[in-house]
């Protein structure tokens, strides 16, 4: 659909990393809008994932083609082949995390409006965060601090005033913790929901690993209930697909991008009849199932059954991790602290290792597609309807001999302090090896 | 809804000239809301009665259409800025409530060439801020409907909903006629759709409800859609601009800053010792006023009559103003805001003639070049 069409300007994300000197070498591949756990639905093709097993001495060629995750897969790979030290991605409802996980890097989905969506491409506004994938969480913390400043040009992004007070709230929290010692003030909640049974026991290794060596530095662990979790997939997609069904409504051939024209002799005075070759033509199949999905969730007859009840759900999630952390949150007056919570959530980022990629030349599209790629969205969806911080990092590799990662979440705002629990789950994992 | 300065156009614009690429709906591109539009609109719910809402949201009407780049419009459906009010009609002696006031966002225009099977689209007014002014059913002719107003500067136009009922019984069915663009459009556009509904129902037919445009060539509305055919526009919340929130503070401020009224001033110039005539005319020449975008105001007779009457006779002044000045600039068809000469310099004149520093034959020529 976009494949001919040249932005006439930067994202602002962009334009501050050139500012501050960085080189960008190339766009990245990715699902089609950003939709996709699994980066097939491209038109460039799959991406596959650079991961090297260590047992293995195929030539690249040969070797087990996995998928990278999606949706921002290439950037993911990108970084895990050290082409980069670190990509952008966009995350709506775990695009960024996935991927790191499947490719054994960091990945972190900011606080919903930290970072500026001018010239981020539409998927669904109320959940699409810029993302940031690196190889190490140093790398990722110091383009979160290049990234982070109000812009105007994006409504949604949170004021300078509430930036400061929740910057000075998480610092003001690091120190009380104090993180740089004995974590014997730090508080981990593991979230009983994220374990559904569609979770490969595979994962559970590495991640009981961390849990373990967290309690090792003196951190407490405690079981969390966080109970609307398993409504979070459903009111996600309900959500995202309504978005995406009227962001991508411009897409229709008469100002930019693709443009199929319509046969001789259509009626032309029907808007739709010149739009319809363009859109058919243009938009993937997933796409296309998104939209219509959407579409119909925002019809007369379905719009309180569906959408309204699934920013009821989305009430209910967001609740769900206010009532779970130790501090308020810094943009709900009526949250309050909680002394008995927790200070970050802890749960593996997905369901299992990078999956195979199918056949190429098999189209991984129709009926027969599964359910379990929507299905690996419960652990990461939740954090995006939140709007909180939530960082995938590395964790060691399962059994199988490929990445695991964990998720690293915390209030709204707190965006350093899951950096600071990455980057000690990073030390500690690194010096296991 | 796109900041002012850079992109609003103005009309008379080359078509196409103002387009920001938000106006185009280029991927990556976000609203903005004018904050402008705001207080205009505030002013005109004050203006009009209307309750201004401390909190009110915006909301996205769906549906494709070559002159909407986005494939929806921004507009206030569930949540209007203000609710309310009422208009006077002065001639009629009557009022009209209003139901509700909201901020929209303008679409691009389209124009058919039907001739060359062509839809031509200019984007300058896509993406401008609107203002929708719903009444309750309470006007009863097209003379109520045209009531004093001034559509000419093409910056109103207006839907206008039409029944037809005998004395007693309950309204009729009614039929909506899309986008009239001047007063005397609108008033033939309501008088054509009544004679139509009279005729159906004379003939034993009954009216159905549609949406219909008007052919200014033919004079007659003609069907755009059925009520069965009304699109679906799958109203959602905006997700990306945040619910306008407005404090009393915020309201009292631009009360405090507005132009007076028009009954407040035409009572405020009679007590000057105005005739009605005369206050009328000052008010008339006032309406043409320019009025700039962001709806600051240039100056206008009146204010240039206050600064006149002062230290002077008020009915002096307003003769000068109104026989000499306003007779000239007639005369040479030109409009108040073309005027060169200023306050002092037509205030020394008088002086003049008032104390028979110098003296005029007949008054009428002593402003001729």
């Amino acid at each position: 659909m976009l494949e001919q069409f040249q932005s006439p300007f930067d994202a602002t994300v962009v334009q501050l990393l050139r500012n501050a000197g960085a080189r960008i070498v190339g766009k990245a591949n990715c699902d089609e809008f950003g939709m996709g756990s699994l980066n097939v639905h491209s038109a460039h093709g799959p991406v596959v994932n650079p991961h090297q097993t260590a047992s293995s001495s195929a030539s690249w060629e040969e070797r087990e083609r996995r998928s990278a995750g999606g949706s921002s897969g290439g950037s993911a790979a990108a970084v895990a082949s050290s082409l980069a030290h670190v990509a952008l991605g966009t995350d709506t409802g775990g695009s960024v995390r996935l991927p790191a996980s499947y490719c054994g890097v960091v990945g972190l989905k900011p606080s919903y409006g930290l970072l500026s969506r001018w010239g981020l491409v539409s998927y669904a506004d109320s959940l699409d965060c810029v993302g940031i994938l690196g190889q190490n969480v140093q790398h990722v913390a110091q383009t979160l601090d290049l990234l982070s400043h109000y812009d105007p040009k994006d409504p949604s992004a949170v004021t300078p005033e509430t930036r400061k007070r929740a910057s000075e709230a998480c610092l003001a929290h690091a120190n009380k913790i104090d993180l740089a010692g004995k974590l014997d003030g730090l508080k981990i909640g593991i979230p009983q929901e994220y374990f559904p049974s569609e979770l490969d026991s595979k994962i559970l290794g590495p991640f009981r690993r961390v849990v373990d060596a967290l309690k090792t530095l003196g951190a407490s662990v405690v079981p969390v209930n966080m109970p609307s979790t398993p409504y979070a997939l459903s009111a996600y997609y309900v959500i995202a697909s309504a978005e995406a069904s009227s962001n991508l409504a411009r897409y229709d051939g008469i100002q930019y991008g693709l443009r199929v024209d319509a046969p001789l002799d259509a009626d032309l005075t029907k808007t739709v009849n010149v739009y319809a070759h363009t859109r058919s033509r243009g938009f993937g199949s997933e796409v296309q199932k998104r939209i219509l999905l959407g579409t119909y969730a925002l019809t007369a007859g379905a719009f309180d059954n569906y959408f309204l009840q699934a920013q009821r759900v989305r009430k209910l999630v967001r609740e769900d991790f206010d009532n779970v952390f130790r501090v308020a949150n810094p943009l709900s007056t009526s949250s309050s602290a909680s002394p008995s919570g927790v200070d970050v959530l802890l749960h593996p980022s997905a369901i299992r290792t990078a999956p195979l990629l199918p056949p190429s030349g098999c189209e991984p599209e129709g009926d027969s597609e599964d359910l379990s790629s929507y299905v690996q969205d419960v652990l990461t969806v939740p954090a995006s309807l939140a709007g909180v911080p939530a960082v995938s990092v590395p964790a060691g590799l399962a059994d199988d001999g490929w990445p695991v990662g964990v998720s690293v979440v915390s209030q709204w705002g707190y965006d350093n302090m899951v950096l600071d629990v990455a980057r000690i789950i990073e030390r500690t994992m690194s010096r296991q090896r | 809804m796109s900041p002012k300065d850079t992109w609003t156009s103005e009309p008379g614009d080359a078509s196409n000239y103002r387009v920001s690429p938000y106006d185009a709906a280029f991927p990556g591109t976000l609203p903005h809301l004018n904050r402008h539009c705001v207080e205009l609109g505030v002013r005109t719910a004050i203006a009009l009665n209307a309750n201004v809402q401390y909190r009110s949201a915006f909301d996205r009407k769906h549906y494709f259409y070559s002159d909407l780049p986005s494939g929806y419009q921004i507009t206030q459906h569930y949540a209007p800025f203000a609710l309310g009010g009422i208009v006077n009609l002065p001639h009629a002696g009557k009022e009209v409530r209003l139901h509700q006031i909201q901020l929209e966002q303008d679409t691009g225009k389209s124009t058919f060439d039907i001739r060359r099977r062509l839809s031509s689209i200019d984007l300058n007014r896509a993406g401008t801020g609107l203002m929708e002014i719903v009444s309750e059913p309470d006007m009863r002719s097209p003379e109520e409907a045209g009531d004093d107003g001034n559509m000419e500067q093409g910056s109103l136009r207006c839907d206008v909903n039409v029944s037809v009922h005998k004395p007693g019984q309950p309204f009729g069915t009614r039929c909506e006629i899309k986008n009239l663009n001047s007063v005397r459009f609108m008033m033939t556009a309501i008088t054509s759709e009544v004679f139509r509904h009279i005729d159906l129902l004379d003939s034993g037919l009954s009216v159905p409800q549609e949406t219909r445009g008007f052919d200014e060539q033919k004079a007659e509305t003609f069907a755009l859609r059925s009520k069965e055919d009304a699109p679906d526009y799958r109203y959602m919340p905006d997700p990306n601009l945040p619910p306008l929130l407005i404090d009393e503070s915020y309201i009292s401020r631009i009360r405090d800053k507005m132009p007076a009224l028009p009954s407040a001033t035409r009572s405020r110039l009679q007590g000057m010792g105005l005739s009605a005539r005369d206050a009328e005319v000052l008010m008339t020449v006032d309406v043409g006023r320019e009025m700039g975008y962001d709806g600051e105001l240039g100056q206008g007779a009146v204010a240039f009559f206050d600064q006149l009457a002062q230290g002077r006779d008020a009915k002096t002044a307003v003769n000068w103003l109104t026989h000499e000045l306003l007779g000239q600039l007639a005369l040479r068809h030109e409009s108040f805001k073309d005027n060169v000469m200023s306050v002092t310099q037509l205030g020394e004149l008088i002086d003049l003639v008032q104390s028979k520093k110098i003296t005029v034959r007949s008054k009428p020529g002593v402003l001729r070049p």
